[in-house]
Order: structure tokens, then sequence, then C-alpha cells
């Protein structure tokens, strides 16, 4: 009874550029859906990228824990002459000859 | 069966494509018409329900009443439309033409009394509140009824009626000339 009332005051607005067009509609439909399937298979991407970093991660910190581990089962001064030396080399900015690196390797062996 | 909009919501918030197109195309008359509403012109509602349907599919978590999906629908469409409509305000103002509306104007259509209707038509809507555009084209346009209008919109019914009564008010008023002495019957 009302929404007949409704009715009766109706303004014609049919010249409007408003009806419904099922290929333009469709397009646009089609344009959403492509723009959003390129979103979530960025987002699948950048998310295995995550997981990935994750796993590399906890696999330097693995790495890490061991070389610790390893590191406390030798006893104290050894290979502390090569790891001077080296440190010496990097300051100097010097590149070592087969010789050098030869008589530091024998000092650690000593 | 027909999926409510609330289980759709979960289902695109799991990232479910299939699920986000199914509700956008329940809903993407309604968004076409609150972005014409504003705008006046098919093309830049067109271009302004792509970019806020995307934005819908990004912020999907923003939705926290789902059974209400399309009024948050009709919201973000609302924003997107308004922003458009600012942008179009500021080229027009600097004097660039805008693309959309040049093709608009410049499209094939023999009928001129046609066009300079749809011309009066688009003036006389641009006076009336963004509220009032919405609840008139649904209504007098699209035929849907105040309830409807309500749930979608996610206004009340009296509100709806109170929207489509002013905005047929000031419409008469705006097109006196075209209206031969119609009673108002709101």
């Amino acid at each position: 009874m009302t929404e007949r009332r409704d009715s009766i005051g109706r303004v014609d607005l049919r010249a409007l550029d408003a009806a419904p067009d099922m290929e333009r509609d469709e397009a646009v439909m089609r344009a959403v859906m492509k723009r959003i399937v390129a979103t979530a298979q960025r987002d699948l991407e950048l998310a295995r990228l995550l997981r990935l970093r994750r796993a590399m991660l906890a696999m330097a910190a693995v790495l890490a824990a061991l070389a610790v581990g390893i590191a406390r089962e030798i006893p104290r001064g050894v290979g502390e002459t090569a790891v001077s030396a080296v440190a010496g080399w990097i300051a100097a900015g010097h590149v070592p000859s087969n010789g050098e690196l030869l008589a530091a390797l024998q000092e650690t062996d000593r | 069966m027909t999926e409510s909009d609330a289980t759709l919501v979960a289902r695109i918030q799991e990232g479910d494509a299939a699920a986000f197109e199914m509700l956008m195309r329940r809903h993407y008359r309604m968004a076409f018409l609150i972005a014409l509403s504003q705008l006046q012109n098919r093309h830049d509602a067109e271009d302004v329900c792509q970019d806020a349907f995307v934005r819908c599919w990004e912020r999907i978590g923003e939705c926290r009443q789902p059974a209400r999906a399309s009024a948050w629908i009709a919201a973000v469409v609302r924003n997107a439309a308004h922003n458009r409509r600012e942008f179009l305000a500021v080229r027009r103002a600097e004097g660039i033409e805008v693309a959309g509306s040049l093709a608009a104007r410049e499209r094939p259509d023999s009928d001129a009394e046609r066009r300079e209707l749809q011309t009066r038509l688009d003036a006389a809507l641009g006076c009336l509140r963004a509220a009032q555009r919405e609840v008139v084209m649904l209504h007098d346009f699209e035929g849907w009824q105040h309830k409807e209008i309500a749930e979608r919109l996610g206004i009340s019914v009296l509100m709806s009626r109170r929207h489509l009564s002013d905005a047929r008010k000031a419409l008469r008023l705006e097109l006196a000339d075209l209206f031969t002495a119609t009673a108002d019957h709101d």
C-alpha cells in the first residue's frame, strides 16, 4: 500500500544514462577480478618469500649455535695466530701471498 | 542455495576470490548507481566502481559487520566517488578536459531531445544531497522498495522515505516545466 503510494509520485529518470548494460558491467567486473587475482598472486609470492626467509633465519640460527658449540670445544689459543694475522692483513688492506698464508697456518698447527 | 553476505565475507577473509566475485555481482548494480548519482557520468561511475571493489577486496578485514556488507560496500563506493568528484572538480577548475566526460559528450546520439532531458535531469540530481540522490535513483530508477534500500545502504526505512520525498520535491522544483500539474502523493 505504502509502496504503491510511493510509486505514484515517481520521477521518470529513464532518460538518464543508467540502464543496466550487461556488456559494460561484465567488463568492469572482469577488470576487478583481474586486478584481484594479480594482487592475490603477488601476496602469495610475498608469503612464500617470507616463509623462505623465516626458514633461512632458522637455519642460520642453528648453524650459529653449532659454531658456538664447536668453538667452546676447541682449546684456547689454537688458531689465534692465524686470526690475528688475517686481522692485520685486513686492517692494512694487504693481500697475503701463498707463502704468508702457509706460514700463518703452520703457526696455527704448532 | 544462495549464500548470505556474512558467509561470503567470511570466505573472502580466507582469501577466496570466487566468493568475492559472488558478492560483487550481488551488489554491483547498487554500487554503480551510488557512484553514478554522485558523478553523473557512466564512464566515471564505472571507473570508481572498479577501484572501490578492488579496495573492498584489499580491506575486507575492515568489514566489521559481515551481515551488513552491502552497507559497507556502499560506504566504500561513496567515498571513492566523492574523491573522484573532488578530483574532477579540480581538473575542471584547472581547465583540463576530462577524457571520460568528453567521451560521454561526444557519444553519437541522434536523440537530441533525450540528450537535453538527460542533461536537465543530471543537473537537477546534482542539486540534491548525496543520500537523496542515492535513494531516488535506487527507488525511482531501479525500482527498489524502501525496505531493500534501507537494508543495503544501512539506513532506516523512515530515512529512506524521507530522502525520497525530499528528493522528489526538489526535482519537481528544478524540473517544474517538465511536470504537468502532478500532485505529490508522499
